[in-house]
């Protein structure tokens, strides 16, 4: 369908949107071949969507004329058909779900259409009615939330809407008969969780109303509920040694207090818009039709995971973000979430609602946009909330949730960097706040949230070219090396090189850092080849071989006679001598790029395999060659002994005993430590998953060996990172006291970190890690709350 | 027909960015060819691999596999190469262990930057042998032979600028 159908932007349809564009828009008609047929039928649903997707939005029109409109347009429609007017409603109840911060102006546009035509009114309520059933009986408790808030918003125009308040009077009884059982527990949270988040917009509709009376008996119910927050947040907290900058807290447990507060004023929570002036006087009202319980009340997820109330901006002398007695706080920090979360599918949009979604709530709540700080210091009577810092705080709270994102953590850089595309001026420097902030308190800061850190602002400096004042951290050069900052420094600019080269990324430092960056105008050198070296003619006529593609047997000719020298020479180890020479040379043929690499690591894979078995230190002596020759590219060694492991020449395990037994502990604050041993754990469990989808339905002996095989190596890996890990460190000569206390916190930073992101994994092997004879309260204590994760 | 409108047109609350541009919709509907256009269709609705463009000449394929990773485990990169000089030439198809991993990278990495380029995605039928190759008269890629302007990241003027 060419645009030109397309029936003309409507009347006064007011902001075009930018990113509206033709072909994107109409991606929905093109898929599949239904391509419709009557005119009408193509232009009414786009122009109600792109009427309703855009309502209230801020542009030519006022809030009030964008609502008159909208309800007046979807009043006076005619559908050709009945499932187009469904199609529609699906559509709202989506803006309800992915664009919450629009659900107050939709409803009042709905109830609006209502009053000009009460069959939408009808309609509506019973389709919105069925949705939010058939969530409950999903399980979606978090949709259950947003659908119900939804149909709150409507309950002007139901006859019956304490039906409402009696469903949420069920659900929490239900929760807390729930709780007591163990497979019912989990869910029981969720439902808690949904009732407590919606308890706020009870109130918050009209000052007269009668259901805030009802909300104060709600909030007495949700009490006998009994919620503790788990042992487990202190886990959750990405602040460790209980130093974080500001007290985190439980996000429910933090919720009742301040919904306490708010009931002590009355329910007064003027944070909407003040709909009433538009407010149709007159309309028929609907009935909403019976909500029941599933009798086997689930969730989608699996366990209830506490959240935690993260900030980034804490100042002093003025509070830029709404304080955490206040429930505005928590309200505001959900709606954009579930905004950010559901809107995933499309950062651009998501980023753009984002940052200003001030002017979908009620005016004064927020000081005006791009208030500079300094302005906010002098504001007497008014808001000081910024939206900025609500919005990025928003953001980096996704992003540092902990034990994982519910997006991977790159939506969330991406989300960023669209936002400074679209209002650098206002957020560059709110970005410049909030990276001091988590920079000043990095000694104090969780191993996995410093990654997400370093990654997250190496992601965004490369698409700023590189600007940043990396004067202002100077002073910390003369930290420890094994100090938080400075490893966080130098694992920056390492990523920074991995995304782009030295020449670049150098241009951008000053001078005092250049230290961390390699240099790259020669290819690292194979140093078994190189004249002086005792094997050198050996090596190179290796090289050569392997060039010509010789048979293996003629490769191996060479490597008996170096094994026949290192004899001769008394060299204490032979077979480890031609296994570096040999994976050296593979490296060392592969070093021009990945691909090639990858096509000689497969090249020499028979030797290869004979050369590194399983089980003793092969393997990892391997990996240890692969880091030797790319000592100063330690991304590129890790995309190599990645590749290693997907060739199966090394296993999981070995890579784990590589970091954990044979490299010295300082290299724990390397980035590839970090890297590789995530990636070891996410191998091995991949491999568990290719052996079950390789077993199928078939009860074949082999393959349930090789699924235990691959289990058991799992748990293999699970005991040495606890074992090794909690060896205890002891003050060796030379070594000052500062060392022997930053190598402690590393290790119980990777610790802490590696039992929480994989707690489901290795729930069995409780008890073997009990008989390890661990002593340590800190580590006993990480796997006591990681079990009720 | 009815059912079929309704799941076109209620899909989401506003358009998704994993669905496959513009471009690649047009040539499928021009296709001469409907059998082979249903096939390509079929193919990019399972594929896992991405064609990326805009990449600056300069570019390495360790930079890519840094980038392409934030979104999940790569399998493979080939770089799309000059057909006569056999250097990179502002191209390569990515392809992912998992569907879901590419669609991510169509939401967040398309349009964003790589060596300060921005660069662009789009799910691609999946990489067939010869494919790697420029199919400019130049060996280059055919957009680089109608550019106008000077791009120092990708050998300079256009190459159809000479004549």
């Amino acid at each position: 369908m060419s645009t030109g159908d397309r029936s003309p932007p409507p009347r006064d349809s007011g902001y075009k949107r930018r990113r509206d564009s033709d072909d994107n828009g109409d991606n929905y008609r093109r898929r599949g071949n239904s391509r419709p047929s009557a005119p009408s039928y193509s232009a009414i649903f786009p122009r109600l969507r792109k009427l309703f997707g855009g309502l209230a939005e801020p542009g030519r029109f006022s809030l009030e004329d964008s609502i008159e409109h909208c309800s007046r347009s979807l009043a006076e429609a005619e559908f050709p058909e009945k499932e187009m007017k469904f199609a529609l409603y699906t559509f709202f109840c989506n803006l309800a779900i992915e664009q919450p911060i629009k659900v107050f102006s939709l409803s009042i546009a709905l109830i609006t259409a209502n009053s000009l035509q009460s069959t939408i009114g009808k309609e509506l309520i019973e389709f919105v009615t069925e949705k939010l059933q058939s969530l409950i009986n999903a399980g979606e408790w978090n949709q259950v939330k947003l659908i119900f808030r939804f149909l709150l918003f409507l309950r002007p125009i139901s006859s019956n809407p304490e039906v409402l308040l009696d469903l949420l009077d069920t659900l929490i009884d239900k929760a807390t008969v729930l709780k007591e059982s163990s497979e019912g527990n989990n869910v029981a949270h969720e439902i808690y969780r949904m009732v407590m988040l919606t308890i706020p917009y009870i109130a918050i509709t009209d000052a007269k109303d009668p259901f805030k009376d009802r909300s104060s008996a709600l909030l007495e119910k949700a009490k006998l509920f009994g919620y503790i927050p788990k042992k487990a947040i202190e886990l959750l907290n990405p602040y460790v040694d209980g130093e974080a900058p500001y007290k985190v807290s439980d996000l429910l447990e933090l919720l009742m207090t301040q919904l306490d507060t708010l009931q002590e004023k009355d329910w007064d929570l003027p944070i909407l818009y003040n709909y009433s002036p538009i407010f149709p006087k007159d309309f028929e009202k609907h009935e909403i039709p019976s909500i029941s319980l599933p009798e086997q009340i689930i969730s989608t997820d699996s366990s209830f995971i506490p959240e935690m109330h993260l900030k980034f901006f804490v100042n002093p002398q003025v509070e830029t973000t709404p304080p955490l007695d206040v429930v505005q706080s928590t309200i505001i920090r959900d709606l954009l979430t579930d905004l950010l979360v559901n809107l995933n599918f499309n950062r651009l949009e998501a980023a753009r609602q984002l940052f200003w979604f001030d002017a979908f709530l009620r005016p004064g709540v927020f000081c005006p946009a791009e208030t500079s700080l300094e302005k906010i210091a002098q504001i007497r009577n008014g808001s000081t909330w910024k939206p900025e810092d609500v919005a990025v705080e928003t953001v980096l709270a996704c992003l540092f949730k902990l034990p994982k994102p519910d997006v991977k953590p790159v939506y969330f850089h991406s989300v960023l960097i669209e936002a400074c595309l679209i209002a650098p001026h206002a957020v560059a420097p709110v970005f410049g706040r909030a990276i001091r902030f988590l920079y000043a308190n990095l000694e104090h800061m969780d191993v996995q949230s410093m990654y997400y850190f370093a990654d997250w602002f190496a992601h965004h400096l490369s698409n700023f070219a590189f600007t940043w004042k990396w004067r202002e951290w100077i002073d910390d050069l003369s930290l420890s090396e094994l100090h938080p900052k400075y490893v966080f420094i130098r694992e920056l600019i390492g990523k920074e090189l991995r995304l782009s080269f030295p020449q670049r990324v150098k241009e951008t430092l000053p001078e005092e850092f250049h230290r961390f960056v390699y240099n790259d105008e020669e290819l690292p050198q194979f140093k078994f080849a190189l004249p002086d070296e005792p094997y050198s003619a050996e090596v190179r006529e290796l090289v050569q071989k392997l060039r010509e593609r010789a048979s293996h047997v003629d490769l191996e000719i060479i490597l008996e006679s170096i094994r026949a020298k290192a004899e001769d020479l008394s060299v204490e180890d032979p077979e480890k001598l031609i296994r570096e020479i040999y994976v050296t040379a593979i490296v060392h043929l592969g070093s021009r790029s990945l691909s090639h690499a990858d096509s000689w690591i497969e090249r020499g894979l028979p030797l290869l395999n004979k050369l590194c078995p399983a089980g003793g230190d092969a393997q990892r002596q391997a990996v240890a060659a692969v880091f030797a020759f790319w000592h100063e590219q330690t991304g590129t060694a890790v995309q190599v002994v990645k590749k290693l492991m997907n060739r199966l020449v090394i296993a999981p395990q070995s890579v784990v005993e590589w970091i954990l037994i044979d490299i010295e502990p300082v290299a724990l604050t390397r980035g590839h430590s970090w890297e590789l041993l995530g990636f070891a754990i996410d191998k091995a469990k991949w491999f568990i998953a290719e052996a079950k989808s390789g077993a199928g339905s078939s009860a074949d002996d082999a393959l349930s060996t090789a699924i235990i095989e691959r289990e058991e190596e799992l748990k293999h890996i699970f005991i040495s990172i606890v074992r090794e890990l909690s060896r205890p460190v002891s003050l060796s000569e030379n070594m000052e006291e500062e060392t022997l206390r930053w190598l402690r916190w590393w290790r119980e930073g990777f610790l802490r970190a590696f039992l929480r992101s994989y707690h489901s994994d290795y729930k069995t092997l409780q008890e073997p890690l009990k008989n390890l004879g661990l002593t340590d309260e800190f580590i006993l204590n990480v796997i006591e709350q990681t079990a009720e994760l | 027909m009815a059912l079929d409108s309704r799941q076109t047109y209620a899909v989401h609350s506003t358009f998704r960015l994993d669905a496959p541009s513009a471009y690649v919709e047009k040539k499928l509907r021009s296709s001469a060819d409907r059998e082979d256009a249903e096939f390509q269709r079929k193919k990019l609705e399972e594929s896992s691999t991405l064609y990326v463009g805009n990449l600056s000449f300069y570019t390495t394929e360790e930079q890519i596999m840094e980038l392409f990773s934030k979104v999940g485990e790569v399998k493979k990169i080939v770089m799309g190469l000059d057909r006569f000089s056999k250097t990179p030439c502002g191209f390569c198809f990515v392809e992912y262990y998992t569907r879901e991993d590419a669609l991510a990278c169509m939401r967040y990495i398309n349009k964003s930057k790589l060596d300060e380029r921005v660069i662009k995605t789009d799910i691609d039928a999946g990489f067939k042998e010869g494919r790697q190759y420029g199919r400019g008269k130049s060996g280059g890629q055919i957009r680089d032979e109608f550019r106008m302007d000077y791009d120092p990241g990708r050998g300079g003027y256009g190459k159809g600028t000479d004549d």
